[in-house]
């Protein structure tokens, strides 16, 4: 029983141990830059990330702290990923102390999908994001005539 | 009591995403013509916004900061300005030399519906002006999509029905828009503003 606990206590732990991304920006009026976890058996796997061309989110990363050393890496032009330099303190979970937040943009550039690599104090986890197109104006609406 | 009289020139802006850049238009509260230039509207396709960047960064000065467009086909970085392209939105990224995003902003372009015109006081002209010789009145254009009022400086050209020689003379004044309109005789002439295929006339009578 004791085993059973440990294995399933690691594996939890292992599940828990990449990084944790939280966005930081709102999109403007009628577009979308929405993050969702997607969780598997063990808790959270990867995120997932829709992004209306044209719009940027800015996504801060934890782990336990803030993240060292982060490094995000796109295999698609539908989307490019900028270092993001914040200027505010975060906590640290196990030290205490304070550090930097350390984050990045994500901008939206064409529609389409791509997935993003964020490597942070030496983990990682994947986003899957999908880049819509902005809406087309919709026609005025006849009142009367 | 100084820090009141500066009010009115720092109420107005958009602060970035992040907040800690903001795009500031230094105007006073009445200035029709500079209010035109905030960034808080849509910038009229085709018109030119100058912005000026400051940082609120606890313990740094304003940073070298870099303009950036995410689409460049809706709103492009022009020699430090944004020019409206196309209808849409596009994040402006403000980045420091090295290509880290400090702040960003969505910014829109909207097309130009409607232009009218208006004195240096901000008050709207109507249909006519009454002048007498001699005397002379600022006008500056604004742009409108609808109801929703733009921001930037159009390349608008000022026509007279008079021409060149006619009761009144078109005057430039420094600015790229706005004209001083100065009665020389009497007369009555039509003055035309136009961006694009979007104009108002106004109709001047010039009495001795």
């Amino acid at each position: 029983m004791r085993a059973a606990i440990m294995v399933v206590t690691l594996a939890l732990l292992a599940g828990a141990c990449g990084p944790t991304l939280i966005a930081q920006s709102t999109p403007p009026a009628g577009r979308v830059a929405r993050l969702d976890p997607v969780n598997g058996f063990w808790g959270l796997k990867s995120y997932r990330l829709e992004l209306s061309s044209g719009v940027a989110i800015a996504l801060a990363c934890y782990r336990g702290a803030p993240c060292a050393q982060l490094d995000v890496k796109s295999d698609s032009p539908n989307v490019e990923v900028r270092k993001a330099s914040i200027g505010q303190l975060e906590r640290n979970a196990y030290t205490g102390a304070a550090q930097p937040t350390s984050g990045f943009v994500v901008i939206g550039k064409s529609p389409g999908p791509a997935n993003l690599v964020v490597r942070g104090s030496g983990k990682t986890r994947t986003v899957a994001i999908t880049v819509v197109a902005p809406p087309q104006p919709s026609p005025p609406a006849t009142v009367a005539k | 009591m100084r820090l009141l009289l500066l009010l009115p020139l720092t109420a107005c802006g958009t602060v970035g995403s992040l907040r800690q850049v903001s795009l500031v238009g230094q105007c006073a509260e009445n200035d029709a013509a500079c209010s035109r230039r905030h960034p808080v509207a849509p910038i009229a396709i085709g018109a030119v916004f100058y912005p000026e960047v400051s940082s609120d960064v606890a313990g740094s000065t304003t940073p070298n900061l870099v303009l950036e467009s995410a689409v460049p086909g809706v709103i492009a970085v022009e020699n430090g300005a944004l020019v409206a392209k196309a209808p849409g939105t596009s994040a402006v990224l403000i980045s420091t030399d090295d290509g880290s995003v400090v702040d960003f902003i969505h910014m829109w372009a909207a097309p130009v519906t409607k232009v009218t015109l208006s004195k240096k006081d901000g008050d709207r002209v109507g249909a006519s002006i009454g002048l007498a010789v001699g005397e002379d009145i600022t006008l500056s254009p604004a742009l409108w999509n609808g109801a929703q009022k733009l921001a930037g400086e159009g390349q608008v050209t000022w026509t007279s029905s008079g021409g060149d020689a006619g009761p009144i003379a078109v005057l430039r004044d420094g600015s790229v828009d706005r004209r001083r309109l100065r009665a020389r005789a009497p007369g009555k002439v039509t003055v035309t503003v136009a961006l694009g295929d979007t104009k108002t006339d106004v109709e001047i009578e010039v009495v001795p």
